[in-house]
């Protein structure tokens, strides 16, 4: 296979953007919240859809009615938890130590949630997410997630959040090097210790700036990202490359910054486009992978709970 | 034949898309295979398509029609292609959805429709959520809860046990209410201030009655005091913040800072108008209370001028005026209210005037 440069790129547009943000709202407030399912499996549809590689536009295929169901296990979940602790604490059943025993355990519980509806999203997610007809998959193990999580905040409790940078390098490093695309495999290579002083260089550079570096770090946050990132199929590769500079984040989050104040955040389907589309611009890739060969290899998954508890939490969709 | 505007047939299998045939019917569409694939002429058999279960995008000059969600086989059409209108309407009508429907209108109507339904949406809760809850909670109820909110405030305070005695003497001569049993409380603080709990509960700082010069001023208060009550005014604003405030944090969950500290704002000006809506209920019911009391009305307008002397004195200790702005126009209202009832008989309340001169001193 030869070598060649891909593409990538975000075709939407914001009226379109603002027409299914509008949509939504209508039909969510109408149903008392009840179509919010409904409502992210049509933005996440249209945003997929206008997203393009080499081309072909990638796919959501999860469905409203999945998410709903999801959303129903996910509150079942957390209603079981909450109860049972304000259970324990009001009827203090196991005397004064015994109550605050029961509920640190509960912290526990919830904290092991974390990981666990991270896993439930990506696999949901992945699962759902297709290019070219083929599936996309993570096959990560939910334990091992778990494992990484406990370690990260342990330590980071014991070293006053120092650790905190290898933390989040483990989990995205995990996160990423398990995600699939058909027989193809997504790499990360990041480290704690690079990016730790990524963040060290950039916070004191920003303050000793008066926060003009922080476009900078941005950039270089990004491209910590985007250049450590690689996917490869058999002993094919292909690498990526942020071609971001500092300059380029400054104009593209100052301006965004202006449009939201100016237009009292009308303007956010117009910034939320704009942005997409500059993460695409700014991200080159090249290498020797024949995608018009990939097989589908990864299996479908329909649970969303994981999905709708990450929504609970609002932690978004980590990476 | 230009391959490149052929549309391409992705059938979920393998990445590369094959160029096909499309021949429209009223409800399926025919994809033709007749190009060569992995070297060889291969004539595949046609597939129908049922336009029901079809989904579509729009992306980069090209309509997507994606025929099994799961399996996510799928046709990339171009916008030049003579078929792309017919597929894309007949699929459309094939999929009715409010969603579909509400797409396909102005976005100027949408955004209309969307700010009626949030303007509707707020005044439906600031009002309904109130009023529900003021069926609901029973008099006894909001005395417990008042209770309960006094107990907490008067930790901290220093009571006037001799004044108290005094002045609730003077709340008993007097009709206040029908529906509460009215229970001053003097604390001791040079604050100009008095404030009345839902269920029956008044609160008078030693300051106001320092600025009075008559019983009538001081049966004034109580009477203004005890129409917040009687109207349940603290109980009705505490459900509509309450309930506006939930409403307001879950439709801004994930909108911008900007817009919601912008709501925000808005919000405490609104409450700031709804509290003195309520301001001027109880000043003209608490006048009427007066009249019923055989107390002249004229008393309301002395009290608000010695609230506005004491307040040019110093200004930071009058939080009565500072929750009640607009003055000039509350004393307007006190003398037109006293005017309508000037031909009156007013005699003086001797429990009244004899506490006034004991408070006095």
């Amino acid at each position: 296979m030869n070598y060649q440069n891909y593409q990538l790129s975000y075709k939407g547009n914001g009226l379109d953007y603002f027409r299914i943000m509008l949509v939504n709202f209508i039909l969510t407030i109408i149903t008392f919240g009840l179509y919010y399912p409904w409502a992210k499996a049509r933005t996440l549809q249209y945003m997929y859809s206008q997203t393009t590689f080499q081309n072909q536009p990638f796919v959501f295929t999860g469905t409203g009615n999945q998410m709903f169901k999801g959303f129903i296990k996910a509150l079942g979940i957390i209603l079981v938890i909450y109860g049972f602790g304000l259970y324990i604490a009001v009827s203090n059943i196991f005397g004064r130590g015994g109550t605050q025993l029961v509920l640190l355990a509960l912290y526990l519980v919830i904290f092991a949630i974390m990981p666990l509806a991270i896993h439930g999203s990506y696999r949901y997610r992945f699962a759902k997410t297709v290019w070219s007809g083929i599936r996309f998959g993570y096959t990560g193990d939910r334990w091992a997630l778990v494992r990484i999580f406990f370690k990260g905040i342990f330590f980071t409790i014991i070293t006053l959040g120092f650790y905190l940078p290898w933390f989040h390098m483990n989990l995205r490093r995990y996160l990423l090097c398990n995600v699939r695309i058909g027989n193809a495999r997504f790499a990360y290579k990041g480290e704690g210790a690079e990016y730790f002083w990524i963040n060290l260089k950039g916070y004191f550079l920003t303050i000793l700036t008066l926060g003009i570096y922080w476009f900078w770090w941005q950039k270089e946050l990004f491209a910590y990202f985007v250049d450590n990132l690689a996917l490869t199929k058999d002993d094919e590769i292909m690498l990526c490359k942020s071609m971001a500079t500092g300059g380029d984040f400054a104009k593209l989050i100052i301006v965004n910054l202006l449009l939201i104040i100016f237009t009292l955040g009308i303007a956010i389907p117009w910034v939320v486009t704009r942005t997409l589309a500059f993460v695409m611009d700014h991200i080159a890739l090249d290498g020797i992978i024949n995608f018009d060969q990939l097989r589908q290899e990864q299996e479908d998954y329909n649970d969303a709970t994981g999905e709708d508890l990450s929504d609970f939490f609002d932690f978004g969709f980590i990476i | 034949m230009n391959s490149a505007a052929l549309p391409l047939y992705y059938d979920g299998k393998t990445s590369a898309g094959q160029p096909v045939d499309i021949i429209t019917h009223e409800k399926e569409m025919e994809l033709h295979f007749a190009f060569p694939e992995n070297g060889f002429h291969v004539v595949k058999e046609p597939i129908t398509i049922n336009y029901k279960g079809c989904t579509t995008a729009h992306v980069a000059e090209h309509l997507y029609v994606y025929i099994n969600r799961s399996g996510a086989a799928y046709l990339a059409i171009p916008f030049t292609h003579p078929s792309y209108r017919t597929i894309r309407d007949s699929i459309m009508h094939a999929n009715p959805s409010w969603f579909g429907k509400l797409m396909n209108m102005h976005v100027g109507v949408l955004a209309f429709v969307f700010v009626i339904l949030l303007v509707g949406g707020y005044f439906a809760i600031a009002n309904v959520v109130p009023w529900v809850g003021l069926k609901i909670i029973s008099p006894s109820q909001e005395k417990q809860m008042g209770d309960k909110l006094f107990q907490a405030f008067v930790d901290t305070e220093e009571t006037d046990s001799q004044k108290t005695r005094l002045v609730n003497e003077v709340a008993n001569a007097l009709q206040l209410s029908k529906t509460y049993s009215i229970q001053v409380t003097v604390i001791k603080n040079k604050e100009v201030n008095a404030f009345a709990l839902p269920g029956g509960r008044i609160v008078v700082y030693t300051g106001i009655l320092k600025s009075m010069k008559s019983g009538d001023e001081l049966a004034a208060l109580l009477s203004h005091e005890a129409s917040h009550i009687n109207k349940r005014h603290s109980l009705r604003s505490l459900l509509r913040s309450s309930a506006v405030s939930i409403v307001i944090s879950i439709a801004l969950n994930d909108a911008s800072g900007v817009a919601s500290v912008l709501v925000q704002k808005a919000e405490t000006l609104r409450s700031l108008g709804y509290s003195r809506n309520l301001e001027r209920e109880a000043d003209a019911s608490g006048m009427q209370l007066l009249v019923d009391n055989h107390i002249n009305p004229i008393a309301m307008r002395n009290l608000m001028l010695r609230l506005q002397e004491a307040y040019g004195k110093a200004p930071d200790m009058i939080a009565f005026l500072s929750t009640h702005p607009a003055t000039q126009e509350r004393i307007d209202n006190a003398v037109a209210f006293s005017n309508k009832y000037r031909s009156r008989e007013y005699a003086v309340n001797t429990v009244v005037s004899k506490n006034w001169e004991l408070i006095k001193n």
